[in-house]
């Protein structure tokens, strides 16, 4: 073997050892064609795709406690707590706009409550992993509180319902609201000043602070945005299902967990992007419902899921080495 | 008078735990009766027992979370086993088990050298699934004679379970500050690198405190079988969350290398009378969940303050 044609060799390996996330789902994608012949259709593309957006968004969340070296636990109650505010104050002041508000300000404070911990506590991700799951359990005890533990049922303004489960020329809004929320934040952290201190707090906090980034609020605006993100994932699944759950949230926070890492964001901050959120939440939207479509019990899914991320954070681990 | 004061500040913990304790029997005339006294006991044992395993992968810096899992998925394993195999054979095969579960956790950790807190988060997950899985997603009852008949065995008001807790803190407390394994847990703990170039097996040492760990989860399932005759996969869900903050409590820190068994016996006591007089306060269920997670929140956010309150960022 020529020189020419090894080092074609070595730089194919090297492109797939750096892309597996990428080869997982073109893999995924031939296997969902092959298991299914109606896999390609546009209804159920179209179907995949509202069926990830709620996960989507809230990845998007995580991703940037991740960006800034943190982790984020509570989106999960976080977005139990905005679901039942949204359709509780929607029922009772017979307003969409207000109960979607109510939504936002609670996601907003809940993420700004997280990130302002984390400044007082100079936290890494071991810190903000153990906050997070305390304000996870006080935001499912609100969400509790507030609804009694019971289900509630809106009463839905016709574009409420259409953010859920509307189309605009067969394309699902929820979708879109998805992909425009992750093409403004790729903007704003690769393309703006702003950003690209962002990533460098969160890949070194020491260097950044000597050089004079806010790397407590490049912090607080992290897990604000995860706060928000899930605000507007309770916005669109309250929507879609015109019904709220104080249990919507559970598991929320592993699938967004997930996805955002099994799609190449690491783990120790400061790598990643919204690149890497849109094929995880598609890799792991494609094996649940190739999950389903083989009808795998709900039960042994868990398993499965965590022997994904497992093995995810595994090749995180190598990659980094 | 400076003594005294010293003597107050390193035995706040049980000196607390014993005003909350009188206080509440002499205003409340419900706490001091024996069937709450019974309860409170009972409540203490199977938590506690977890709570000194989790000691020793907090003594080591690690983190590890999925107890509550271990606790469900052996506690499954031993109620579809008992009524086939017998008592002993059921509860070997259930601390075997604990202690595979804590092989698997600490497999990652120490020779991966992965985040301990990302992995038991999968970990939880797995077991959660796979207790889940064998039971067919339905509770495993049983009122086996073996474990009504422990049930049943009380010294005064206290149950025996009580006293095995008891036990396992005191040879908790033997191994961490009698033995050499003990103190090179403190080491590990305290600075890992340090311990790394004296010489100290370093995996080998981070990988047992999570077979311990998974022993213990066990052992506490087991227990808590001994008053609920039931098991299933959604048992212990809210373990860590109850578990952390006795440990934390008590004086061991998150950082590693600072606390104990003893400790953290008097941490179980105390959060267990505080989580007893909130019931007898009748205050509604999710209220008291958001009081024991700002409990949790507090104790975090306090350690982890002072641990890092000298760095700007």
């Amino acid at each position: 073997m020529s020189d020419v044609e090894k080092s074609k060799w070595t730089r194919a390996g090297g492109w797939a050892r750096d892309n597996t996330n990428l080869l997982l789902l073109v893999a995924l994608i031939v296997a969902g064609a092959l298991l299914s012949e109606n896999f390609f259709s546009w209804t159920n593309l179209m179907n995949l795709m509202r069926r990830i957006s709620v996960n989507g968004v809230m990845a998007i969340g995580f991703t940037m406690t991740l960006l800034v070296g943190g982790f984020d636990l509570s989106i999960g109650a976080t977005l139990s707590m905005c679901a039942v505010l949204c359709v509780g104050i929607e029922k009772s002041s017979g307003s969409a706009a207000l109960g979607m508000a109510a939504a936002i300000g609670a996601g907003l404070a809940m993420g700004a409550f997280n990130g302002v911990l984390m400044m007082v506590t100079r936290g890494g991700s071991g810190e903000a992993f153990l906050i997070t799951l305390a304000t996870g359990m006080v935001g499912t005890a609100i969400a509790l509180t507030y609804c009694s533990g019971l289900d509630i049922y809106g009463v839905n303004a016709e574009w409420y319902k259409a953010i859920g489960q509307g189309n605009v020329a067969s394309f699902p809004i929820a979708a879109i609201i998805w992909i425009v929320l992750m093409v403004v934040m790729q903007v704003i952290i690769k393309k703006t000043q702003f950003g690209r201190k962002m990533i460098l707090s969160g890949a070194n906090k020491k260097s950044a602070f000597l050089v004079g980034i806010d790397v407590n609020g490049m912090k607080l605006f992290g897990f604000t945005m995860a706060g928000l993100m899930a605000a507007l994932a309770a916005i669109i699944m309250t929507s879609r299902t015109t019904a709220a759950s104080p249990y919507s949230g559970n598991g929320a926070d592993f699938d967004a967990a997930i996805a955002s890492i099994v799609g190449g964001n690491s783990l120790v901050g400061g790598k990643g992007g919204m690149v890497q959120v849109l094929i995880g939440v598609m890799i792991y939207g494609l094996i649940t419902n190739i999950l389903n479509l083989t009808g795998i019990d709900s039960v042994v899914q868990y398993i499965v899921k965590g022997a994904i991320l497992l093995l995810a954070i595994c090749l995180d681990k190598l990659n980094r080495r | 008078m400076l003594r005294v004061k010293k003597a107050v500040m390193d035995y706040r913990i049980p000196l607390l735990a014993l005003s909350i304790f009188v206080i509440m029997s002499l205003t409340n005339e419900y706490f001091f009766k024996p069937v709450n006294l019974t309860g409170l006991f009972e409540s203490i044992s199977a938590y506690g027992i977890v709570a000194i395993g989790f000691t020793f992968v907090l003594l080591c810096g690690q983190l590890d979370i999925s107890m509550g899992s271990v606790m469900a998925l052996t506690a499954c394993v031993f109620m579809m086993t008992l009524p086939t195999i017998g008592f002993i054979p059921a509860m070997l095969i259930s601390l075997v088990l604990g202690c595979v579960c804590g092989v698997i956790t600490g497999f990652f950790v120490a020779t991966f050298r992965l985040p301990p807190f990302i992995v038991s988060m999968t970990m939880q997950l797995a077991y959660k699934g796979i207790a889940l899985t064998i039971t067919g997603s339905t509770p495993v009852s049983n009122m086996h004679p073996t474990l009504l008949a422990i049930s049943e065995v009380m010294l005064g008001p206290i149950p025996i379970t009580f006293f095995l807790f008891l036990l396992v803190a005191l040879v908790a407390y033997y191994v961490l500050t009698q033995t050499q394994y003990g103190r090179n847990l403190y080491v590990i703990g305290g600075n890992i690198n340090v311990a790394d170039n004296l010489g100290l097996h370093v995996r080998g040492h981070l990988w047992s405190v999570f077979i311990v760990q998974g022993f213990c989860a066990a052992l506490g399932g087991i227990v808590m079988m001994t008053r609920m005759f039931s098991a299933s996969g959604n048992l212990a869900l809210d373990g860590p969350l109850n578990i952390i903050p006795m440990v934390i409590v008590g004086g061991t820190a998150f950082s590693g290398g600072k606390g104990g068994a003893i400790q953290t016996l008097w941490g179980v006591v105390l959060m267990n009378i505080i989580y007893n007089a909130m019931s007898m306060f009748s205050l509604q269920a999710n209220m008291q969940e958001m009081v024991k997670g700002l409990i949790l929140l507090l104790i975090i956010v306090a350690d982890k303050y002072m641990e890092n309150r000298s760095y700007k960022v």
